[in-house]
């Protein structure tokens, strides 16, 4: 209803009709499924991964109805498509004509990614005041891991807190830098809250096709870049900045991995782009680092065009694979591997190599900082190593269904991961003119990624063992 | 005999001939400096066009007033580019810019194309010279199709008879006493 009410606002007709009889069709369906299954039965831990699943898939399509009614799509499977990128936080977009969108479908496409980004079941757990018992198993099931509060409901409501704090002030920022890069009043308004959505929540679309080049501004690139960097940090360590901690980000395992690999990949990006394409300096700070961060972060804003990353060398294309496979912190918005399993499956093979080098009666352990001193675990290690693997998995798989419809290894890859790890940078395979196989093939990647796989895997075992009952 | 009269009528011709040539040539030679070009052609061929006059076209998208200068984001089908015009450069009064419901005004660039700008960080842009609006923008009007509203009533209408039950039943459920 919110975009409906912008669209009134703003004298856009259509949209509003259109955004009217979207909540009227979700509202029935919703009340009818109420109805339906009205008998309470108390759901397992498995259950509810089963139910985050059919929600992520559900609620996506439900919101794809005004994008489909807007005309901007060329089926409804194009709408889904971007409907599933903006709750879960890709950025991919298969939009046609971007710059005559209205404000208010603008506005529901960067909301899209503000609530997926918080999480949907999160938003709902934010409305609901029982289902305690419930709240565990849909705060896990949505691919978060750590509670930064001793229940539930304290943990998303503080989510909530610092996500509004941090709307208003980044919103107030970019406003400020919007106009005084020109945009006018009402444009400068409405660009700075979606600008702000997408960078926080590490989504990425845009408000205009020509991405964040059209705002010319170097203040504006480096406020998203915070905005981004924010956004890829672990709810856990918000909550320390909160409580003024400040030394438990130097001293964070996630900060300090993240630190690590940004340096490597930004020295390797540098130097692969070096060898072919010339720079100067201005140029190649600007560049590099605000396409590595945005790989990195897993945000997909770009300050060059889609034609211009295509022609970067190939062996440029690499280093923002590999940071987009990578991924920020966990417990965040964005997607991919993540740095605590990238850390931890480190800390994993260096222990190993040491008890290859130690006599067996030495026993060997590793301990992290993360929050406070811990150990590592066996348990934890295999439950990271299957994670990595299925995300491993789910790239090359993605990269060989793109070489089918006779892309190269490394653009299918490319954009492979780039789906996968909810990211949103492209080489230019995803387009309006997209075929349908590859659409599926990334709403699928968009929305397992987004789960980490965990609940998805569950649900295919319920479904499956239930067929074999 | 014959032949030397021959060539004197002749040379004037051949002389008039060469000049003509040499002055057309000149003149294709200069219109080659400043090619007419689409956006999108710009940057498939940007090596060849770099620090190059060239004349584009197309829709306003916006127009960023700066302390120095103003940038008009220029749009074609599928490319669009950035268009820097320093205080020095007369612009026409561009009305219409593209949005919903409106289409930009059309204008003309004269200007240099950067692929990599170095008075702005590395930026794809043109330096315009000179700028004309070549065709006048417009305002879409925007009409509902009577279909649309006569779905949103019914569609409202089942919200509302639905809504209405589940609240009842709702009611019934928490009003009902043991026995």
């Amino acid at each position: 209803m919110v975009p409906a009410v912008i669209a009134w606002f703003l004298k856009e007709k259509n949209p509003g009709v259109d955004f009217l009889l979207a909540f009227f069709i979700a509202e029935s369906a919703g009340l009818f499924l109420m109805a339906a299954f009205s008998q309470r039965k108390e759901l397992n831990y498995s259950l509810t991964f089963l139910l985050v699943s059919a929600v992520w898939m559900i609620v996506p399509l439900f919101g794809a109805l005004p994008l489909w009614m807007s005309g901007h799509f060329k089926s409804f499977l194009g709408a889904f498509f971007d409907s599933m990128s903006g709750f879960t936080t890709t950025g991919l977009s298969v939009i046609q004509s971007l710059d005559t969108v209205p404000f208010s479908l603008n506005f529901w496409r960067h909301f899209m990614m503000f609530l997926g980004g918080q999480g949907i079941i999160i938003v709902a757990l934010s409305f609901a005041a029982t289902a305690a018992s419930l709240g565990l198993g849909l705060y896990a099931g949505e691919a978060r891991e750590e509670k930064i509060l001793p229940d539930i409901f304290s943990t998303v409501r503080f989510i909530w807190l610092v996500s509004i704090v941090c709307f208003l002030l980044g919103s107030a920022a970019l406003f400020f830098l919007s106009r005084h890069s020109g945009l006018p009043l009402k444009k400068a308004i409405f660009h700075s809250a979606f600008l702000f959505m997408a960078a926080f929540d590490t989504g990425g679309f845009t408000p205009q096709a020509m991405n964040i080049f059209y705002y010319h501004s170097i203040a504006i690139e480096t406020a998203t870049v915070v905005l981004m960097l924010l956004g890829s940090l672990n709810f856990n360590l918000h909550y320390c900045l909160w409580k003024k901690k400040r030394a438990e980000i130097f001293k964070n395992i996630e900060t300090r991995t993240f630190f690590l690999s940004a340096t490597f990949l930004f020295l390797f990006l540098s130097a692969s782009v070096l060898i072919s394409l010339r720079f100067s300096f201005g140029e190649f700070f600007r560049k590099i680092f605000y396409q590595l961060i945005s790989a990195h972060t897993g945000c997909g804003f770009s300050n060059i065009s889609v034609k211009e990353l295509a022609g970067w060398p190939n062996l440029a294309l690499i280093p923002l694979i590999l940071a987009m496979a990578l991924g920020g912190g966990i417990g965040s918005t964005t997607g991919g591997i993540k740095m605590m399993r990238v850390a931890l499956l480190m800390k994993a093979i260096k222990s190993e190599i040491k008890s290859w080098i130690f006599p067996a009666r030495v026993k060997i352990y590793e301990k992290y900082h993360h929050i406070q001193d811990l150990v590592l675990k066996d348990k934890r290690v295999r439950l990271v190593f299957v994670v990595f693997l299925f995300y491993i998995f789910s790239y090359f798989a993605g990269a060989v269904i793109g070489m089918f419809y006779g892309h190269s290894f490394l653009s299918s890859l490319f954009e492979s991961v780039s789906a996968c790890a909810n990211v949103g940078l492209s080489l230019g395979i995803t387009s309006a003119s997209m075929p349908a196989g590859l659409k599926i093939t990334y709403i699928i990647q968009m929305w397992a990624g987004r789960l980490e796989f965990i609940s998805i895997i569950v649900s295919l075992g319920l479904i499956f063992s239930a067929f074999k009952k | 005999m014959i032949r030397i009269k021959i060539m004197r009528k002749l040379f004037p011709k051949i002389v008039f001939c060469f000049l003509f040539l040499l002055l057309t040539g000149g003149i294709f030679v200069s219109s080659g400096e400043t090619s007419e070009t689409s956006i999108s052609g710009l940057f498939v061929n940007e090596q060849a066009y770099n620090n190059k006059e060239v004349i584009v076209q197309g829709e306003v998208l916006d127009v960023l007033s700066q302390k120095t200068g103003r940038w008009i984001n220029l749009r074609e089908k599928n490319a669009a580019i950035g268009v820097w015009c320093g205080k020095d450069v007369k612009l026409p009064e561009i009305e219409h810019f593209t949005g919903f419901n409106q289409r930009g005004d059309v204008i003309k660039v004269r200007g240099i194309f950067h692929s990599s700008c170095p008075d702005h960080w590395g930026e794809k842009d043109i330096h315009a010279l000179f700028v004309h609006v070549v065709r006048k923008g417009f305002r879409i009007e925007e009409e509902v199709p009577s279909e649309k509203i006569k779905l949103v009533f019914l569609w409202g209408c089942l919200f509302a008879a639905s809504f209405v039950f589940f609240a009842a039943g709702k009611l019934r459920e928490k009003y009902r006493r043991p026995n």
